[in-house]
C-alpha cells in the first residue's frame, strides 16, 4: 500500500468521524427536549467521535485506540440497528429514519471500512473481528444506557418519536429549511433551548425524585403530567390538609373530616361543613386514592385527586371548606406566612407568585397520593409470604370473600378491593358504578333527593343509585357504613348484602331495595351461617392496616410531638 | 407516521425474507345473524322461546392460535405485539361499548381484529383456544400489560381470569333477571384463596375451536351468542363444577363439565362458527 493510499484512508476516516461526530452534536438539543439522557447520550457519543480524532492522528499504531475507533463507527451503526428494533433505552419503538441519521449512519459505515482497509492486512478476519469487538461494546453501551435511563428517569413504553412526528406532521412547523438536514424533525431545537432546560431539569430534578417506597405487590400509581410529585409539594401538601386557615372562616381543614386514626375517614354517619351545613354523604377514607380511577362516591368526572381536592374547597352545595367568596383573604393568610413561604418556594421554586389555587390542589393532591396502604395482615399473608399473618378464621373468611355465591370479588375485586381502579399499567380505564338496592322510594327505585348517585350528574334514569363501590382496606376503621352512612356495622353490612337489598318498612324512605330494578346483578342476595358471618367480618377486619393510621408521614405536622391532634 | 411505515416497511421485508406474511384474522359478535349490540333486545333464545335479552357484556380471551395448511401441517400465528388488545399468543377481542346496559362494567373501546404473523401458504383450517394458557392465567394482574390487566376480565374467585364474560340481562324476574356467563379454570388448588394455584387446575375449562374450510382473507369468525344459548335454561353459569345450568351449557362450548376437557375436539361447540367476510360494524378503533 503506498503511502497516498495510506494516506486516503486515514483521510477517510478523519472526514466520516468528524462529520458523524458533528451531526451527533447537532441532534442533542432535540433529544434533551424530550428526555434529556437521550441528549446526554447524544452529546458524550458526539464528542468522543469529535475527540477520537487527534489521538487517531497521534498513535496511529495503538491498539485500543483502534478498537474505539471501531466501536464508534462500525459498533453505532449496530446499536441504531438496535434502536430500530424498538429494544433500547429511551426508544421502544423504530425511530424514524431522517436526513440526520441517514448522513451520521453513512459517515460512520465508511469510516470503519476505511479504518480497516488502512491498517489490516486480513481484511475480512479485520471486519469480523470489528463486529465481534463492536457487539461486544455495544453491549456495554446498553448497559450503561439502562442503568441512566433507570438512575435518571425515562419513559419505558414511551416513544419521543411520536412527539417528534407530532411537530413533524403539523403544518405549521413544515418549511424550516434553516438546518442542514431539509424536513428534519430536529429541525425546531438549538443549544439555547438546552441551556435553558438543563438549567431547570437540573433545579427540578434534585425535588422530583420521590421514592414511593410502594407496598410489595403494588404498582406503581399513575400521577397527572402536570403535576410530578415531589418531596417538596407533599410537605406542603401536608402542612395544608391539616391546616383551618384553609377554610373560608377558619373553622376547618382537610383532616376536620379525614382523620388518620380513622384511615381518614371520621366516624360521623354524615359530617358538618365549616358553616354548619351538613353533607349529604358520608366521608370516604383516603386510603389508596391513588388508584382510584374516579373520585369521591359517584362522580364519573372526576379522574384526578388535583380536580377533586377542589370540590371541598370551593363547594357550595354543600359548603364544606367554604372558600368561595374568601379566595383573597385564605390566599393572603398563607402568602403573608414565613413557613409557608418557605414550603410554597421549595414545593414551586420556578413560580413567582405560587399562592393560587391550583398549587393548592397539587400539593393537596400530591399529599393524598402518598396515602398508600398495604401492610394488613393481608398483604402479610398474600404479598409479604407470612403464613402466619392471617389466622384460620380469616382465611375462611377469604375465600368466603372470593366465592361465587356470595359475588363480592365483582366490585371489589383486584389489589384495591374495588374495580374502580387505575395505575401506571392501566390501558383500559374502569369506572364502574352500582345501585345495590339500598333504596327503592318508588318502587322504579328512586333514592333520596339528595343522594342520588350518578343521576345527578347524568340526570339519566338508569344511573339513579349509582354509586362507586369504595377500597374495603382499612374498612373495620371507616364505620359508619354506605354513601350516607345509613349503616353502623359490618355485620349489618353483611346482612344488607345477605338479603339482596335493604328493605325499609315505615317511614319518609320506605321501600324495599331488594325489588329495585335498578338494582345491580351481582347483588342477588346470598345464604350464610352465623359461624361464616363472623368469618366474613374477621376476614375484613384483616384488611386493617395498623401502619398506615400511625405513619407519621400522614400525620399532623403542627401537632407537638407525641400527641395526635384531632 | 415515518416510524409506522419504517417498521411496517422491515416487518415485510423480514415477512418477504422468511415466506412470512402479515394476517388480520376477523371476528364478529351475533345473535342468531343479528349484530350484536348493548342496546337492543333479542327474544327466542332461552327454553321457553319467549324471554327477551339484552347483552350486559360480551368479551372473551383466545390464544395458541394456529392456521393448518394444506400438508395438515398446524403452523402458530405470532402475534403483534400491542399490549392493549395483545399480549404473548393471548388476544382480548371485546364487543361490548360501555353504552346502555354494558356501561356497568364495561369499556368504550371494542375489539374485533387480531393481528399477527405466519409463515408458509394454502391454509385450509384455523384453530384457536378460547382461554388464557395456565402460565399466563394466574399472574399478578397489576403486574402484566393489557389486555391482561383488564379487572373485568380478572376472575378472582380462582386467581385467574374469565376466559369469556358473557352478561346478560333479561325481562325475566327475580333470579331470571340476570344471565350470567362467565368461563374459567375451576378447582385451582393454592395455599390460600387470592393466591396463584400452586399445580394445574382441576379443569382447565379452555376449549379449542377448529373452523375448517377457513379462507384467511375473506372469512370471518362469528361468535354467535344465539346459537350458544338456543334453547338454555336462563340461568347463571359462573363454570361453577356443580352448577345445573353449567352442565347445559358446557357442552355448547364443546366442554364437559366433570372433566373440564374437550369432548371429542369440542367439536360440538355452537359458539363459533365462519361466515364469508362482509363489510363489518365493529373496527379496531
Amino acid at each position: 500500500m503506498t503511502e497516498a493510499v495510506k494516506n486516503l484512508w486515514t483521510g477517510l476516516v478523519v472526514i466520516c468521524l468528524g462529520l458523524a461526530g458533528w451531526v451527533h452534536l447537532d441532534i442533542v438539543p432535540f433529544h434533551f427536549s424530550h428526555m434529556p439522557a437521550h441528549g446526554i447520550f447524544f452529546a458524550v457519543l458526539g464528542l468522543t467521535q469529535l475527540i477520537f480524532i487527534p489521538f487517531f492522528l497521534f498513535f496511529p499504531q495503538n491498539q485500543p485506540i483502534h478498537w474505539l475507533g471501531f466501536t464508534l463507527t462500525g459498533g453505532m451503526v449496530i446499536l441504531w440497528g438496535f434502536t430500530q428494533l424498538g429494544v433500547t433505552p429511551f426508544t421502544r419503538a423504530a425511530e424514524p429514519v431522517d436526513t440526520a441519521t441517514i448522513i451520521s449512519k453513512l459517515a460512520e459505515s465508511i469510516g470503519c471500512i476505511a479504518l480497516v482497509l488502512r491498517y489490516h492486512p486480513q481484511k475480512c478476519r479485520a471486519l469480523s473481528k470489528t463486529f465481534g469487538v463492536s457487539i461486544v461494546n455495544v453491549g456495554m453501551v446498553l448497559a450503561v444506557g439502562f442503568a441512566t435511563e433507570a438512575l435518571i428517569g425515562g419513559t419505558p413504553g414511551g416513544h419521543h418519536g411520536h412527539e417528534a412526528l407530532k411537530g413533524f406532521n403539523d403544518p405549521q412547523n413544515k418549511g424550516h429549511s434553516h438546518t442542514p438536514y431539509a424536513n428534519d424533525y430536529t429541525a425546531d431545537y438549538d443549544w439555547g433551548d438546552v441551556w435553558s432546560s438543563l438549567k431547570s431539569y437540573l433545579a427540578t430534578r434534585s425535588k422530583t425524585t420521590y421514592l414511593w417506597g410502594l407496598p410489595p405487590g403494588f404498582p406503581k400509581p399513575r400521577v397527572p403530567e402536570d403535576n410530578p410529585i415531589t418531596a417538596e409539594k407533599v410537605q406542603l401538601g401536608r402542612h395544608l390538609f391539616y391546616d383551618k386557615r384553609l377554610s373560608g372562616n377558619g373553622t376547618l381543614s382537610c383532616a376536620s373530616c379525614h382523620h388518620q386514626d380513622k384511615a381518614f375517614a371520621d366516624g360521623l354517619e354524615r359530617p358538618k361543613g365549616s358553616t354548619g351545613m351538613i353533607h349529604p354523604r358520608n366521608s370516604l377514607t383516603l386510603t389508596n386514592s391513588a388508584y382510584s380511577s374516579t373520585l369521591t362516591w359517584a362522580n364519573p368526572s372526576l379522574g384526578t385527586i388535583e380536580k377533586q381536592v377542589l370540590v371541598p374547597m370551593f363547594g357550595e352545595f354543600p359548603v364544606e371548606l367554604g372558600i368561595t367568596g374568601q379566595e383573597e383573604k385564605v390566599r393572603n393568610r398563607f402568602k403573608n406566612d414565613t413557613l409557608y413561604q418557605q414550603l410554597f418556594s421549595e414545593a414551586f421554586p420556578s413560580e413567582k407568585d405560587p399562592y393560587h389555587f391550583v398549587n393548592f390542589a397539587k400539593a393537596l393532591a400530591s399529599f393524598t397520593r402518598t396515602m398508600i396502604s398495604g401492610n394488613s395482615p393481608y398483604d402479610q399473608y398474600i404479598y409479604q409470604k407470612d403464613t402466619a399473618a392471617l389466622t384460620i378464621q380469616e382465611l375462611r373468611g377469604l375465600k368466603l370473600f372470593l366465592s361465587e355465591e356470595l359475588e363480592c370479588h365483582h366490585c371489589h375485586g383486584g389489589f384495591n378491593f374495588t374495580l374502580s381502579t387505575v395505575h401506571d399499567k392501566t390501558v383500559f380505564v374502569e369506572k364502574p358504578f352500582h345501585n345495590t338496592g339500598l333504596y327503592n322510594l318508588d318502587g322504579r327505585g328512586a333514592y333520596p333527593t339528595d343522594n342520588t348517585g350518578v343521576f345527578e350528574f347524568t340526570a339519566k334514569e338508569k344511573d339513579m343509585g349509582k354509586f362507586r363501590a369504595p377500597t374495603l382496606r382499612n374498612i373495620a376503621l371507616t364505620a359508619p357504613y354506605m354513601h350516607d352512612g345509613s349503616i353502623a356495622t359490618l355485620e349489618e353490612v353483611i346482612d344488607f348484602y345477605e338479603r339482596g337489598g335493604r328493605h325499609i318498612e315505615k317511614g319518609k324512605l320506605a321501600g324495599d331495595g331488594k325489588k329495585s330494578p335498578l338494582k345491580s346483578g351481582f347483588v342477588v342476595g346470598f345464604e350464610i351461617t352465623g359461624q361464616e358471618k363472623e368469618d366474613l367480618v374477621a376476614f375484613l377486619k384483616a384488611l386493617t392496616d395498623e401502619q398506615f393510621v400511625k405513619d407519621t408521614r400522614f400525620s399532623d405536622p403542627f401537632a407537638p410531638p407525641g400527641i395526635a391532634r384531632k | 407516521m415515518r416510524s409506522f411505515t419504517i417498521s411496517t416497511l422491515m416487518v415485510l421485508l423480514i415477512a418477504a425474507c422468511n415466506n412470512e406474511k402479515q394476517v388480520q384474522l376477523q371476528f364478529s359478535a351475533e345473535v342468531a345473524g343479528t349484530p350484536l349490540a348493548c342496546d337492543r333486545w333479542y327474544a327466542g333464545y332461552d327454553s321457553a322461546g319467549d324471554a327477551q335479552i339484552q347483552v350486559k357484556d360480551f368479551r372473551f380471551f383466545i390464544s395458541d392460535l394456529r392456521l393448518i395448511n394444506d400438508k395438515n401441517e398446524e403452523i402458530p400465528v405470532q402475534l403483534e405485539q400491542d399490549s392493549v388488545w395483545q399480549f404473548m399468543d393471548i388476544a382480548l377481542l371485546d364487543f361490548e361499548n360501555g353504552q346502555g346496559e354494558c356501561e356497568e362494567k364495561g369499556t368504550a373501546r371494542t375489539n374485533s381484529v387480531v393481528r399477527g404473523i405466519v409463515k408458509g401458504s394454502n391454509f385450509k383450517s384455523i384453530v384457536f383456544k378460547l382461554g388464557v394458557p395456565f402460565e399466563w392465567n394466574h399472574v399478578d394482574n397489576v403486574a402484566v400489560p393489557s389486555p391482561l390487566n383488564v379487572g373485568a376480565m380478572f376472575w378472582n374467585w380462582q386467581f385467574g381470569y374469565k376466559f369469556a364474560r358473557f352478561d346478560l340481562v333479561t325481562d325475566r324476574e327475580d333470579d331470571q333477571k340476570f344471565w350470567f356467563i362467565h368461563l374459567g379454570s375451576t378447582g385451582c388448588h393454592a395455599l390460600a384463596s387470592g393466591m396463584a394455584p400452586d399445580s394445574a387446575c382441576l379443569k382447565t375449562n379452555i376449549p379449542e375451536i377448529r373452523i375448517d374450510n377457513f379462507d384467511v382473507d375473506k372469512d370471518v369468525i362469528v361468535a354467535d351468542l344465539g346459537s350458544l344459548l338456543q334453547q338454555l335454561k336462563i340461568g347463571t353459569c359462573m363454570s361453577g363444577p356443580a352448577n345445573p345450568f353449567c352442565e347445559e351449557l358446557f357442552p355448547r362450548f364443546g366442554l364437559s363439565l366433570a372433566s373440564g376437557d374437550c369432548i371429542d375436539g369440542c367439536q360440538g361447540q355452537t359458539l363459533f362458527h365462519k361466515q364469508v367476510l362482509t363489510p363489518l360494524a365493529y373496527t379496531n378503533d
